[in-house]
């Protein structure tokens, strides 16, 4: 699989895990030769191991510990080797060769919302990393499965048919973590490169009506920045890009309590990108 | 976070390791790993301050480019600029040491720190040797030039002594060096963590823990140690049952420590003994410097103790017994004691006279002599272990 500027082959001697990631991954699979080799292998009694190019880098009793770490090590070296990009850790979701990127803290709901905008025909981005190329300003796709629910998170019950489509067979693995292929959210659902039309720092609020509130341009790069991987590596560069990113975005607040009334709010403002377009 | 300093008119100059973007006349900064956002007030005032203009030209110039009250644009810019100053965003002039090229550094109109540099310049290998971290750090009125040879202890000792940090200042011969053992190839680090202060290797251990302490006591000797009633003897502090006696620092201190650890005694790892004349006692530890002890401790976890050896006197109070000094007499203690005694910081000769006629003249040398003194036990594991 290519995973932006990391290729890794994975193999794993449980052909449960082998299906599950195929499916998983399959937006980011690819033919041509790996620079690395991840194994997972699950003993007889219950042994599970993680290798990277041969080291060992996990060892443990919990095959949902396994898997959970494998998925987070994916990301990790996909962070770590990916250069020549701003790597933001938020969510996007496009429409009309407009993105719209949901940034903001852990339990703020960005997976949540968009799985919800995906479901509503909304091409699927990431829901991990937004590559912004500092010269193009495009957002490179990184079509990760959507996570919903770990770490004792719910899932609301509009979303609650995405529960069907967890990989077959692999509950021993998953725990009460959901990782749903984007594909089988939507098939036709990832998205090309595109640009960013709007950045927005979504506030789940139980039961609250969606609304939207204006963000000022400086909190919006402010927040940006928060969340981007490796700033104190090249700060002045990521920075101006993340201010470039502003200049031509519409910035908002996003108060809500329930995805359908979140995906109505954020409709039209990628309708108003894509028309000043 | 830098304490606020005086900031009546002196130059402030505006720190240069900072990345910034300006959106909407408002400035997004990026400093030592934190971001900060300038409402546009500040914004002004941060962009004005650039190396080049005191604080009264920058409240005349502004006070008229805005149409205000001088009193009034001075009581904002000056809480805007020490604002800045406690964000680590502006350095007071003090501090100012980007033009470091000698011994002696500062600004005009602010205050000189001094360069901390190895008085031979003997330790080539210091200079010359690829450190993964360099940085400088201010206390009192010198800059101390750190390197460490591991990345993650750089990184730790960053944050732990994040109000002495200097950031603006480039690799300077390191004056003092944490020396970490390289990995073997089962994972383990074979050899010893060392404190260098040029050429000399100061403190010896099998633990980082050990040595990262030994350098705050080095680091602290160099503050303003009177300021805090503390008198600085280059003596050697050993102690048993939270009693300390002060002796002349043997030809090898090493060999001393373990003979004195088979009788139960203790030796501290500082340069200097800190005496608090009034309470008749001795500081073990940093006194003066503030540092985060729990950032040290995060880098420490990661390098686990191989071995036995000697522990360090741990820091606190002590009572002083006296000072061991070979007959028992006084003109020869104000020999075996008196200034000047580099690298570690020496009392003057008056208050050393205090502390020599209020405390009791013990003539007792030898280790054996020093553990009847303080009373010491023997340890019998750490005897065997160190046979």
């Amino acid at each position: 699989m290519r995973l932006l500027g990391f290729d890794a082959v994975v193999r794993a001697d449980d052909p449960v895990v082998t299906r599950a990631l195929t499916e998983l991954y399959g937006p980011l699979s690819c033919d041509e030769p790996a620079e690395h080799i991840i194994t997972f292998t699950r003993t007889r009694d219950d042994i599970c191991e993680l290798h990277l190019d041969g080291a060992r880098i996990l060892h443990t009793e919990s095959p949902a510990v396994a898997f959970s770490h494998l998925i987070w090590e994916l990301n990790r070296q996909t962070i770590e080797h990916t250069t020549g990009r701003t790597l933001v850790h938020a969510s996007a979701a496009a429409r009309g060769g407009q993105a719209v990127v949901l940034v903001g803290p852990m339990g703020s709901g960005k997976s949540t919302l968009v799985a919800a905008l995906v479901q509503a025909g909304f091409g699927y981005v990431t829901d991990e990393v937004v590559a912004i190329n500092p010269e193009t300003l495009l957002v490179d796709p990184y079509p990760k499965p959507i996570s919903l629910g770990g770490a004792g998170g719910s899932v609301p019950d509009a979303l609650a048919a995405l529960q069907t489509l967890r990989p077959a067979g692999l509950e021993s693995y998953l725990g009460d973590h959901w990782l749903v292929a984007p594909e089988r959210v939507r098939p036709g659902a990832v998205a090309d490169r595109t640009m960013i039309g709007a950045v927005v720092v979504p506030d789940y609020v139980p039961h609250a009506p969606a609304r939207l509130e204006p963000l000022s341009r400086p909190e919006a790069v402010l927040t940006l920045a928060e969340h981007t991987f490796q700033l104190g590596d090249r700060p002045e560069d990521h920075l101006d890009a993340l201010a470039r990113v502003v200049a031509e975005a519409s910035c908002h607040r996003l108060i809500s309590g329930d995805p359908d009334g979140a995906v109505a709010a954020l409709r039209p403002l990628l309708e108003r990108a894509e028309a000043a377009t | 976070m830098t304490e606020p300093a005086p900031l009546d008119g002196r130059f402030v100059p505006r720190a240069r390791d900072v990345a910034s973007v300006m959106v909407d006349g408002e400035a997004i900064i990026h400093h030592a790993g934190s971001l900060h956002h300038l409402n546009r007030t500040a914004t002004v005032v941060w962009q004005c301050c650039d190396g080049d203009s005191d604080l009264d030209t920058l409240v005349t110039e502004l006070a008229a480019g805005f149409a205000i009250d001088a009193e009034i644009a001075r009581a904002d810019i000056g809480g805007v600029v020490a604002e800045l100053v406690m964000m680590d965003l502006l350095l007071p002039a003090a501090h100012d040491t980007t033009d470091l090229d000698g011994v002696e550094s500062g600004v005009d109109g602010g205050v000189a720190l001094t360069v901390l540099v190895d008085p031979d310049e003997t330790c080539a290998s210091c200079a010359e040797r690829p450190w993964t971290h360099n940085a400088a750090y201010a206390v009192g009125d010198v800059l101390a030039p750190i390197a460490v040879d591991d990345p993650v202890v750089g990184q730790a000792l960053d944050a732990a002594l994040a109000a002495q940090l200097v950031p603006s200042v480039g690799p300077l011969t390191p004056y003092y060096a944490v020396v970490v053992p390289p990995l073997d190839r089962s994972g383990r680090r074979r050899g010893l963590y060392a404190l260098q202060r040029g050429a000399t290797v100061a403190v010896q251990s099998r633990g980082l823990s050990r040595v990262l302490h030994a350098l705050l006591v080095h680091l602290a000797s160099h503050g303003d140690l009177g300021a805090r009633g503390l008198v600085a003897i280059p003596a050697l502090v050993v102690a048993a049952n939270r009693r300390a006696l002060l002796v002349p620092r043997p030809v090898r201190p090493v060999a001393f420590a373990r003979a004195l650890a088979r009788r139960g005694v203790t030796v501290a790892d500082a340069p200097a003994a800190l005496v608090d004349p009034i309470e008749r006692e001795i500081i073990v530890g940093a006194p003066g410097l503030l540092v985060d002890l729990r950032a040290l401790q995060s880098a420490i976890d990661t390098h686990p103790i191989h071995g036995n050896e000697p522990a360090a006197l741990p820091w606190g109070r002590y009572e002083l017994g006296g000072l061991a000094v070979a007959g028992g007499n006084p003109a020869r203690a104000l020999l075996d004691f008196a200034p000047p005694a580099e690298p570690a910081p020496a009392a003057s000769v008056d208050a050393l006279i205090k502390v020599i006629e209020s405390v009791p003249l013990i003539d007792a040398i030898e280790p054996d002599a020093i553990a009847i003194a303080l009373g010491a036990t023997v340890h019998t594991e750490v005897a065997e272990e160190l046979t």
